[in-house]
């Protein structure tokens, strides 16, 4: 008699080993860009960390919901999504951990939660088991993945709701429905667009996928409906904003190694195109990846956050491409190799890359300086102007902003928009001196970045820039390789 | 013997070819063109930092950005001999592999070497080549043999199985050379549209290498020019060629074709086209004129320049005439005219030695256009007055030898890729060479800091100009040296 109790021990022990391997590869890669930018102090990642960090902080200030914010947008009521900068607030006392740790712990965490059930959800859904391990592999090394690990931001918790939600109402328990329902309708406190996505997406899978779920899929979404009939009873409609956000959005953006801080990869990207070509076991599976890549296409032309979910399909498709190269029969198998061997290499190559440019994702170091500087200099409730896009910062440091990216519920944002166009490109003394006696600006805070977008094409002698130059109410204060911040003085001084 | 026979007219082919350059290269000490010597400032600075970065020089201080390949081979080969004469030598040796290429392409396509050899002999002295790579540090001296290199060994590929390794190192080559090099993706596209829309099956290796290389040399291009891709978006197919550059067609009649590329080559080529595709369905056929269609298309959409296209147009057709030739002789054998068989041998060779005769007429045309020892001396002179930080206006054609030969800076050149704002520039240039206002003319020149004009006898003809109109007012605009027709303004006011 042989000792098979010994040999599955020794099989168990290694598939442990592998398992902690496993493990500890994945914390390894959803850190790097966290590791990188606190060894660089260029402290947390994104516009969005720097926003819910101050919302956090004033709501655990306040201890509650305060109704006013006396900075963003010159200062406007206090209409946001809360339930993220609420979830830091409360895991922060529970563990008696800093705001800031809060911060850039909870994403890591909820990185790995998202991988882990992205997983478990693929195989659930019956697909192929190497199939699954290659999705779950370009996941962990896609370039948006990591961001969204490592950035404090709503996207990362709704995800893990969706994904939870998703996972628990593929089983037929009543208290997993439960638990699922619960999941999706938490989702609109975190992020209103993202809830109105979610339910489409829901509408969508059971429409197309899952009809047994129809019938509490369409309760889940009228329950989330419910919600926004509730903030609209509360708070009222909201200034719709007629201008493009992202109109310096180029194709670049969908791709990280084309120098986008949040981009999908190129391999995956190629990878899913041939999956998606190649897909022929599940039509409506198709056909449901298919919209969903349409509408989050769509959505990704004006917003940010839909990139991050258009990354999970890419994934799911470049796996699925992964397995079909694998078993095509090919007559050379050089080119076979080698065509394996460039999409294994460059996706490592690639994500290796990205996390090693993480130290110059925004903000990078001489914002921070700048904003440092601003934070010393300045004082506290004094406006400062500058591109929408470095709103969050400007509060960040104590200040006020005139605008902001966060327009939902916002006083005037389409006047304050203009006014600040009519500003930058202003032509004469007359319109600079009106924008700037209106909104009592003290400071002028800008970027490399986005004064080249601005001014790209143009010639800059012509516009504000030049008065900034010759006018002495304006003086340069403070300068480094990116950041120019100019002190306004009032005519009289 | 049969062996010894085809290796001799290799190397037949390529000394005749290589005589033939050399004979006009050792003519002069200069090169025939300004970008020659766009790329000797960049092989020094490499050669010296290690790094192309920034230009102080050219456009007044500039980024520079260009592919390193090429460079690289000649630095490599740089070790043996001067830098200054390994970049007159090396080009030439390298286009002269060109038409052995074409030879064992067209050997590999009519199995007949006799009729490999006329093509390779047209090929290597078609006028356009000749005009644009001729004592010239050219990059389609390497570039183009590469590209048909890489269709020969496509052709081997599904052929005969053969030089797969080969292939597949060139698909990583090529795409670091010159973006020109992706003639040969868009040229697999169009083929397998052709074959497609002919209902030839495109299987096995035959669809393993296309998709392959386009793969290949997608992802490597987009990461190699990722920079430019970044700057420009979509538009960087125009590397920042100013507008009226990009109108291919302007300055070029119906007629031309026939001057760029030999009437003899047009004709057969014609046929060759006719035959492949109407009569035998040959792959090879389908391949060039797959990229025959995508030059033309290209040149519509103005994505390539005029001459580059008929360079590949032309090679293109030299290997269609050979297909033609064969068809021919294959055909004679079956009538009467086939005892008359050794007459028209003789007769295809004289017509052969015929069309090769206009290429000795644009070889002298393009010595005669080369520097002369005189002009390197006035700009070298000019170099020496100009002690400060100001620039020298030259014609745009002239730029690179102010930046080489005066080792001063210049308003602009013919380097547009990361240039500041080139067709303002381009436009002030035209006005301070045409205009009559010396108002206009001296805020112009302020505008760029220009402490000197160069009016050369190039100038003049391109302008169509005898001298600067306002010249009258001598307090502003003095001589300062002339010789043969080429002046030097100083300006004074």
């Amino acid at each position: 008699m042989t000792n098979t109790k010994g040999i599955n021990f020794i099989k168990w022990d290694a598939n442990f080993i592998f398992l902690i391997l496993l493990i500890f590869g994945l914390i390894l890669i959803i850190i790097s860009p966290t590791i990188i930018r606190q060894l660089n102090g260029v402290g947390l990642l994104g516009q969005e960390s720097y926003l819910n960090y101050r919302l956090a902080n004033l709501i655990k200030e306040n201890r509650g919901i305060p109704n006013y914010d006396d900075l963003s947008f010159g200062g406007r009521y206090f209409i946001y999504a809360v339930g993220w900068p609420v979830f830091l607030v409360l895991f922060s006392t529970l563990t008696k951990l800093s705001l800031e740790n809060t911060s850039i712990i909870l994403p890591i965490f909820f990185g790995l939660m998202n991988i882990i059930m992205f997983y478990l959800i693929l195989k659930n859904l019956l697909l192929r088991r190497l199939q699954v391990y290659a999705s779950s592999f370009f996941l962990l090394l896609s370039p948006a993945f990591l961001y969204l690990g490592s950035a404090s931001s709503a996207t990362v918790f709704i995800i893990f709701l969706l994904f939870l939600g998703f996972y628990l109402q593929l089983t037929s328990k009543p208290i997993n429905l439960a638990i699922s329902f619960i999941c999706f309708i938490l989702i609109p406190l975190f992020s209103y667009s993202q809830g109105i996505l979610i339910s489409i997406l829901l509408l969508l899978y059971g429409l197309l996928i899952n009809r047994k779920r129809l019938k509490f899929l369409i309760i889940t979404i009228f329950v989330i409906s419910l919600i926004y009939i509730f903030y609209y009873i509360n708070y009222g409609g909201f200034e719709q904003i007629k201008f493009n956000v992202t109109e310096n959005f180029s194709v670049v953006n969908y791709f990280a190694e084309f120098g986008s801080d949040y981009g999908i990869g190129i391999f995956s990207a190629f990878l899913a195109v041939v999956g998606l070509i190649k897909m022929k076991t599940n039509k409506l599976f198709k056909v449901y990846l298919i919209l969903l890549s349409i509408i989050l296409l769509i959505l990704i032309k004006y917003l940010t956050w839909p990139i991050f979910y258009f990354n999970f399909v890419i994934c799911i498709l470049a796996g699925y491409g992964l397995v079909v190269l694998l078993r095509f029969k090919w007559e050379s198998k050089l080119i076979k190799k080698t065509t394996i061997a460039v999409i294994l290499f460059g996706t490592f190559a690639s994500t290796f890359l990205y996390i090693s440019r993480a130290e110059s994702f925004e903000p990078n170091i001489y914002l921070i300086e700048g904003m440092k500087y601003l934070a010393e200099e300045g004082e506290p409730y004094q406006t400062v102007f500058s591109h929408y896009d470095l709103g969050y910062y400007i509060n960040f440091v104590g200040m006020r902003n005139i605008f902001d990216r966060y327009f939902l519920y916002a006083p005037k944002p389409n006047k304050r928009y203009a006014d600040s166009r009519a500003f930058i490109y202003a032509e004469d003394l007359e319109t600079i001196n009106k924008f700037l006696k209106d909104y009592s600006v003290d400071y002028i805070f800008i970027d490399k970045k986005r004064y080249n977008e601005l001014y790209k094409d143009k010639m800059v002698n012509r516009y504000l820039p030049f008065y900034l130059d010759i006018d002495k109410r304006f003086r340069l204060v403070y300068k480094n390789e990116e950041v120019y911040l100019w002190r306004v003085y009032s005519i009289d001084d | 013997m049969k062996f010894k026979l085809n290796k001799l007219f290799i190397l037949l082919i390529f000394f005749l070819n290589l005589g033939f350059r050399l004979y006009f290269v050792s003519n002069t000490e200069f090169m025939s063109d300004d970008f020659s010597y766009f790329h000797l400032r960049n092989l020094i600075q490499l050669k010296t930092t290690g790094q192309l970065g920034y230009d102080s020089l050219s456009y007044g201080g500039r980024d520079i950005f260009y592919p390193l390949t090429y460079y690289y081979v000649i630095l490599l080969f740089s070790l043996l001999l001067p830098l200054e004469l390994i970049i007159k030598i090396l080009p030439e040796i390298l286009i002269s592999i060109l038409p052995v290429i074409i030879y064992l392409t067209v050997k590999l396509i009519v199995r007949n070497k006799y009729i490999a050899l006329f093509s390779g002999l047209v090929a290597g002295f078609l006028p356009v080549t000749i005009q644009k790579t001729l004592n010239q540090a050219s990059i389609y001296s390497l570039a183009l043999p590469l590209i048909f290199l890489m269709f020969y060994l496509f052709l081997e590929v599904i052929y005969k199985k053969k030089n797969i390794g080969l292939f597949i190192i060139l698909s990583f080559i090529l795409p670091i050379i010159h973006p020109s090099t992706f003639i040969f993706v868009l040229t697999l596209i169009f083929y397998s549209i052709l074959l497609f829309s002919e209902s030839v099956p495109i299987k096995g290796i035959k669809l393993e290498s296309i998709l392959f290389s386009i793969f290949i040399m997608l992802i490597i291009g987009f990461i190699t020019y990722n920079k430019a891709f970044l700057e420009y978006g979509i538009k960087f197919v125009y590397a920042n060629s100013p507008l009226n550059y990009l109108e291919t067609f302007r300055g070029h009649k119906l007629s031309d074709p026939l001057n760029y590329i030999g009437i003899i080559p047009l004709i057969f080529g014609s046929i060759g086209i006719y035959l492949g595709i109407f009569k035998y369905r040959k792959n090879s056929v389908f391949l060039f004129s797959s990229l025959i269609l995508s030059t033309i298309a290209l040149l519509l959409f103005s994505l390539i320049e005029y001459d580059l296209a008929m360079m590949f147009m032309g090679l293109s057709f030299s290997i269609m005439a050979g297909i033609a030739l064969k068809h021919f002789f294959s055909y004679l054998e079956i009538t009467k005219f086939q005892r008359y068989k050794n007459i028209i041998i003789i007769a295809i060779c004289v017509i052969t030695f015929i069309s090769i005769y206009p290429s000795f007429g644009v070889a002298f045309n393009v010595m005669d256009n080369t520097l002369t020892t005189e002009e390197v001396e006035i700009i070298q002179r000019m170099g020496g007055r100009v002690d400060d930080d100001s620039s020298i206006m030259a014609n745009i054609e002239e730029g690179h030898y102010i930046t080489y030969f005066a080792n001063r800076k210049n308003v602009a050149d013919t380097y547009y890729l990361f240039a500041p704002d080139v067709d303002q520039r381009l436009n002030d240039i035209d006005l301070v060479y045409t205009s009559w206002s010396r108002a206009i003319a001296l805020n112009t020149l302020h505008k760029y800091k220009v402490s000197y004009i160069y009016l050369s006898e190039r100038t003049k003809l391109k302008y169509n100009i005898e001298d600067l109109k306002y010249i009258e007012d001598e307090k502003c605009f003095k001589k300062v040296d002339e010789y043969k027709g080429n002046k030097f303004y100083q300006v004074g006011c």
